[in-house]
């Protein structure tokens, strides 16, 4: 009996507990989340296409893509001096490669007063890629200098440099490069010192470049007597760049006409260098000019003794950056002038650099009155200096900008609605950014600029830029600022967040950018 | 003798037990006709607070929220986007878990109607105090999307993230309705 009531107890608790189990599910509470209604509205903020690039704005005014092509140069530029009691100075810069890099330099002398060229004459050359020495024989008294390293982020130009030296008794030197394959892409870029202790010789110092052969660089002088050393720089333009070159006498006839192929003026730059037969500030100073699309011009103030002058010609190719070249002609009226400002048109510094020449009414050897400093010192600036007056120089300038991918209108960012906003740009993704050397996409407006997304050397500097409060009814601009080191494409996927004041709730408009 | 007479009337009897009861299950299963009554009583049964309540997010008054008596309940009838592009309210509401302890939750997706075939998506993430998301993104639209279940810590306040999308041929006529489900399990 006792068993039977055990075995019916453990059946009736087994029988409880699988009833438990099967009803001990857990409490749930529900909450209810209902929106109602959500709705679609008409934007408030819309894009609109820019000037500047291409730029493709999609249905609803709501995403767009932006195509522009980035720089692909980059120019270092600035001015120094080499110290009294000193034969060099060195500047460092931005690293560059020297394979594709070449330096110009001006120099203008140091002090008030008659100086031989041993203290004033100065050469440039890199050290190493991140540092140039200027460098002069004498060293009395400081020694001015300006400088422009002009860098190709692709492959546009080969560069090969060195050092070659006149002995006292030499007026042409023949050096040995690397075979560059077609002379006639290639143009020679000196600069020198000298060992001339007196005015009477300066002219000896003027030395020119040229190829005589795909592998031969012949340096040539008037004058023997002084030791001057030559830095020199072979460039070669592997891209659709076409160079003319020639050596015109310039002596009787002022000016003296020469002749070229026709070229489009608007991105063709000249260069030269010179040998001079006579001493004096007149007989070597020489200015050249871009007259028309088929000739140049040199003048000097005197027909007493010869300059041969070595000029190139180069005409930079229509894509995928046009060069843009500014030139003029500065007259001068006063001889005490010591600077010379120069209103150019708007550049980017980063890819302009100058080239300037003078003559001069001085027939004596108050040396360094022809000699001036050149620099860009603004937007819009080009500054001429000297530092010891006495005669006048007319100057011929240019101004060469390679490749401008400046664009201050990619898009416009409009508020159609009377309310303020706020908006920013972010990027969220991207594609061979590794190829930017620098890349700056910011807003702007008439009076300000905002940096909203900037790639440094192949890397995100900033991602995105802060809040810019957007008010009712108005607008604003985005532009972009570019230089890449090879002609592939980036792209870079960005939002533009438009966000309702003191909320947390905003809207993202896809803006794809396409940097070729 | 005894023995064998004893071990056939045991096993009789438990078979006889066992049919017993089975036969009693099964009439109380199909029987329509016999009812036994047993009394569960509750007493009291009482009032208390929501221990898991809405609160207000940072985005919650320009979506136009409207928490519901003893936060059990939110209403949104300010919510808006523009056609291709994607409006994020970061912080549309909140979820308080105002009980000592630890509580599982889920959010999950529970109906939705109007122009639906215009939306490209609209999206619902959970965030911690960390602004780390918790559990999975709900897809409204997407039967049985769902965060997954989610232990928020006593005390605390999550962020509820609403993002959507209108289609780029979307109409400013164009409007849906769509319903969740907050889940909250235990007492």
């Amino acid at each position: 009996m006792l068993l039977k009531s055990s075995r019916t107890m453990i059946l009736s608790v087994i029988l409880l507990c699988s009833l438990l189990t099967a009803s001990h599910a857990a409490v749930w509470n529900t909450l209810r989340v209902n929106a109602s209604p959500v709705r679609a509205e008409s934007p408030k903020v819309i894009l609109q296409p820019g000037t500047a690039g291409t730029s493709i704005v999609y249905a609803n005014n709501t995403s767009a893509t932006v195509n522009v092509e980035a720089t692909c140069w980059r120019v270092q530029s600035g001015t120094g001096y080499i110290p009294n009691g000193e034969t060099y100075t060195v500047v460092n810069i931005e690293p560059v490669n020297l394979s594709r890099s070449f330096l110009l330099i001006s120099f203008g002398g140091g002090i008030s007063g008659s100086q031989p060229e041993q203290d004033v004459i100065v050469s440039g050359k890199f050290t190493s890629n991140s540092q140039l020495r200027f460098e002069r024989m004498g060293t009395n008294n400081p020694a001015n200098f300006g400088w422009y390293v002009i860098e190709a982020l692709g492959n546009q130009i080969s560069v090969q440099s060195g050092t070659a030296q006149f002995a006292q008794t030499e007026t042409q030197k023949d050096v040995p490069i690397e075979d560059v394959g077609d002379a006639g892409k290639c143009i020679v870029v000196l600069s020198r010192r000298s060992t001339g202790a007196d005015r009477t010789q300066y002219n000896k110092a003027f030395v020119t470049g040229e190829l005589t052969s795909t592998s031969n660089l012949r340096l040539r002088r008037e004058g023997t007597g002084t030791i001057v050393t030559v830095e020199w720089f072979v460039v070669k333009f592997n891209d659709n760049t076409v160079i003319q070159t020639g050596e015109t006498i310039v002596s009787t006839s002022n000016p003296t006409i020469q002749s070229i192929n026709p070229v489009n003026t608007s991105r063709t730059w000249l260069y030269f260098t010179w040998r001079a037969t006579a001493n004096g500030l007149a007989q070597v100073s020489v200015r050249g000019w871009l007259e028309n699309a088929g000739e140049i011009r040199f003048f000097r103030t005197t027909t007493t003794g010869r300059c041969y002058v070595r000029w190139f010609i180069i005409e930079m190719p229509e894509t995928p950056i046009k060069a843009n070249v500014q030139r003029g002609f500065h007259d001068s009226t006063t001889n005490n002038e010591y600077v010379k400002n120069i209103k150019i048109a708007p550049v980017d510094l980063e890819t302009a650099f100058s080239f300037t020449t003078c003559d001069s009414t001085g027939t004596g050897t108050a040396f360094p009155r022809p000699f001036w400093v050149e620099s860009i010192t603004n937007a819009t600036n080009l500054r001429l200096q000297r530092w010891y007056i006495g005669q006048t120089s007319d100057h011929n300038w240019q101004v060469i900008e390679l490749g401008r991918a400046k664009y201050d209108f990619v898009l416009k960012i409009v508020n159609l609605a009377s309310e303020n906003w706020k908006v920013r740009l972010r990027a969220y993704a991207q594609s061979n950014i590794e190829r930017l050397v620098n890349c700056t996409i910011y807003f702007r407006n008439e009076t300000s600029i905002s940096n909203q997304i900037q790639i440094l050397n192949g890397a995100y500097s900033q991602n995105h830029g802060d809040w810019i409060n957007l008010e009712g009814s108005s607008s604003i601009y985005l532009a972009m600022k570019i230089s890449a080191k090879n002609s592939e494409t980036t792209f870079i996927y960005a939002f533009l967040e438009v966000l309702i004041p003191n909320t947390s709730t905003y809207n993202l408009m896809l803006i794809e950018f396409r940097i070729s | 003798m005894f023995g064998i007479k004893r071990k056939k009337k045991f096993g009789q009897t438990s078979l006889e037990t066992l049919a017993l009861l089975l036969a009693a299950l099964i009439i109380v299963g199909v029987s329509a006709a016999v009812y036994n009554i047993f009394y569960m009583r509750f007493s009291p049964v009482s009032v208390e607070e929501a221990k898991v309540q809405f609160v207000q997010g940072e985005d919650s008054v320009a979506a136009g929220a409207s928490i519901g008596t003893n936060g059990t309940s939110v209403l949104f009838n300010s919510i808006s986007g523009w056609p291709n592009t994607t409006r994020i309210y970061e912080g549309i509401v909140g979820i308080k878990n105002f009980d000592t302890q630890e509580r599982n939750i889920r959010l999950e997706f529970d109906g939705w109607s109007g122009d639906t075939t215009a939306i490209e998506y609209i999206h619902v993430k959970v965030f911690d105090e960390s602004d780390l998301q918790q559990g999975n993104t709900v897809e409204v639209g997407t039967d049985g999307s769902s965060t997954g279940d989610m232990e928020i810590q006593a005390g605390t306040t999550w962020r509820v993230q609403l993002e959507i999308k209108w289609k780029a041929d979307a109409l400013s006529t164009y409007q849906v309705s769509f319903a969740l489900r907050l889940i909250v399990q235990g007492e």
